[in-house]
């Protein structure tokens, strides 16, 4: 940090345990213990200012970093959350309803399979009107309107009367489509974990940054009581160098006055 | 001389336990009186130094289970991923096994469905934790510190006005003590 405070250098106020017998008044004693005691102060205030101001900038690169961290983690856990998605659920509804139109042929139009179509249907038109830009409880009653109007309208008619080796091909379709499907979702789970492991340290790297921050308000406290520290010192300082002064000036003025009188007398 | 100093955090003045200055070694009532105010100030901020430390402390406690409460929050939240993933990974796996045995119905398909739709609330279930209240909680207790702390603040900047305005006193009387001084001595013989 470049207001970094360097600590004045110590010890250059004499101990005023040394001036016990120097001749002083106990209140010029006094004065000059606070003088030496603010001195002190002072430079004890000014070093911590110094550390205090050094573990401060320690603490922004901490946060930086750990809000860094946190941000690739979370645009990793969205690139394997957009997988998750596209395994999960795009992928998988897609093979559904191609298992469920295949159900159908294979079972020659069975109720229970158009039905199945017709989910599946409405599966993929939620799962995808947003990116059609359409309300989805739109887009359901369209694609359960089509199913069913296609399946009423005669369409299905013509797959019930299948042969045996079309319904055997529609079979497999469906055993291929419901496999996909299935492995999918297990692929889509998969990759959700693996966001949720990203996500995991996205958090943890919030809480470090939070633990950084809560780390640098009390070192910004620390400051300013130092700061105060040093402040009032030397308001102190100066209020007891400026006392000292005046008794040593008044002190004088008495001797003055004292000699004066003397040579009166003589 | 042994004049010991208050030894705080870093914020002595000083005292006079002293065997060589004692309040009592100014001649005016006035001079005890303004040595005890500062001494008496003094001790105030050593008091209100130790209410910063402690607050500081419960500080720094109530950050440190904020962040416990953060970190136990999002690994509840894996954990439940986890157990969700997997529950749709066995159901993936069932789904599988039905769908080999090539029948509309089979106990293989159920267990697939039930797993299905049993995965969001197992993994809500195993990654439910209350670590957002915890952490809640602990930001109020860390107000409540901050609180404490400037409130400290405050003790100790007053006290230190009022030791000020003792060593203007000191200073007046110092002064007044004088001029009586030269007033008597100008009185000549």
């Amino acid at each position: 940090m470049a207001t970094a405070i360097s600590p004045a250098p110590s010890g250059n106020v004499t101990d005023p345990s040394a001036m016990s017998s120097s001749g002083l008044s106990p209140e010029e004693r006094l004065l000059a213990l606070m003088v030496y005691t603010q001195t002190t102060q002072m430079n004890g205030a000014k070093t911590d200012v110094s550390l205090n101001a050094e573990q401060l900038e320690k603490l922004r690169e901490q946060v930086k970093k750990a809000l860094d961290d946190a941000r690739e983690a979370k645009k990793d856990s969205g690139f394997w959350g957009g997988l998750a998605k596209l395994f999960g659920s795009d992928l998988a509804t897609v093979a559904e309803a191609v298992a469920a139109v295949a159900a159908v042929v294979a079972t020659g139009g069975a109720a229970a399979a158009i039905l199945a179509a017709v989910a599946a249907a409405a599966t993929l038109a939620a799962d995808h009107a947003k990116e059609l830009g359409i309300p989805v409880e739109v887009a359901m009653v369209i694609a359960v309107a089509a199913s069913v109007a296609s399946f009423c309208c005669g369409n299905a008619k013509g797959l019930v009367d299948v042969s045996k080796r079309v319904s055997d091909t529609a079979k497999d379709v469906r055993l291929c489509a419901t496999i996909v499907a299935q492995s999918s979702k297990a692929a889509g789970a998969g990759c959700s974990v693996v966001e949720g492991k990203y996500d995991q340290h996205a958090a943890y790297f919030h809480a470090d940054a939070r633990a950084a921050e809560g780390q640098q308000q009390i070192v910004s406290a620390d400051i300013d009581d130092a700061l105060d520290r040093l402040g009032a010192a030397l308001d102190h300082q100066d209020s007891a160098v400026k006392i000292a002064g005046s008794m040593q000036q008044q002190s004088a003025a008495a001797n003055y006055a004292i000699l004066n009188n003397w040579g009166g007398v003589a | 001389m042994s004049v010991s100093n208050i030894n705080g955090s870093g914020s002595q003045f000083l005292s006079l336990a002293s065997d060589n200055i004692h309040e009592d070694a100014f001649t005016s009532v006035s001079g005890e009186l303004a040595v005890l105010l500062l001494n008496t100030e003094e001790q105030q901020k050593q008091t209100e130094h130790q209410q910063l430390e402690s607050a500081r402390n419960d500080y720094t406690e109530a950050l440190s289970h904020e962040v416990d409460a953060l970190k136990a929050e999002a690994d509840a939240a894996f954990r439940g991923a986890c157990f969700s993933a997997g529950t749709a990974v066995l159901s993936g796996g069932f789904g599988v096994a039905a769908a080999e045995t090539r029948r509309d119905r089979s106990w293989q398909g159920a267990v697939s469905q039930g797993l299905h739709d049993l995965s969001g609330p197992i993994g809500g279930l195993v990654g439910k934790t209350y670590g957002a209240a915890d952490a809640k909680s602990a930001q109020g207790n860390e107000e409540a510190a901050k609180w404490r702390i400037d409130d400290a603040h405050d003790a100790i900047k007053n006290a230190d006005g009022v030791q000020n305005k003792a060593l203007d006193w000191v200073s007046s009387m110092s002064d007044r003590d004088a001029a009586t001084t030269a007033a008597i001595l100008s009185n000549k013989v």
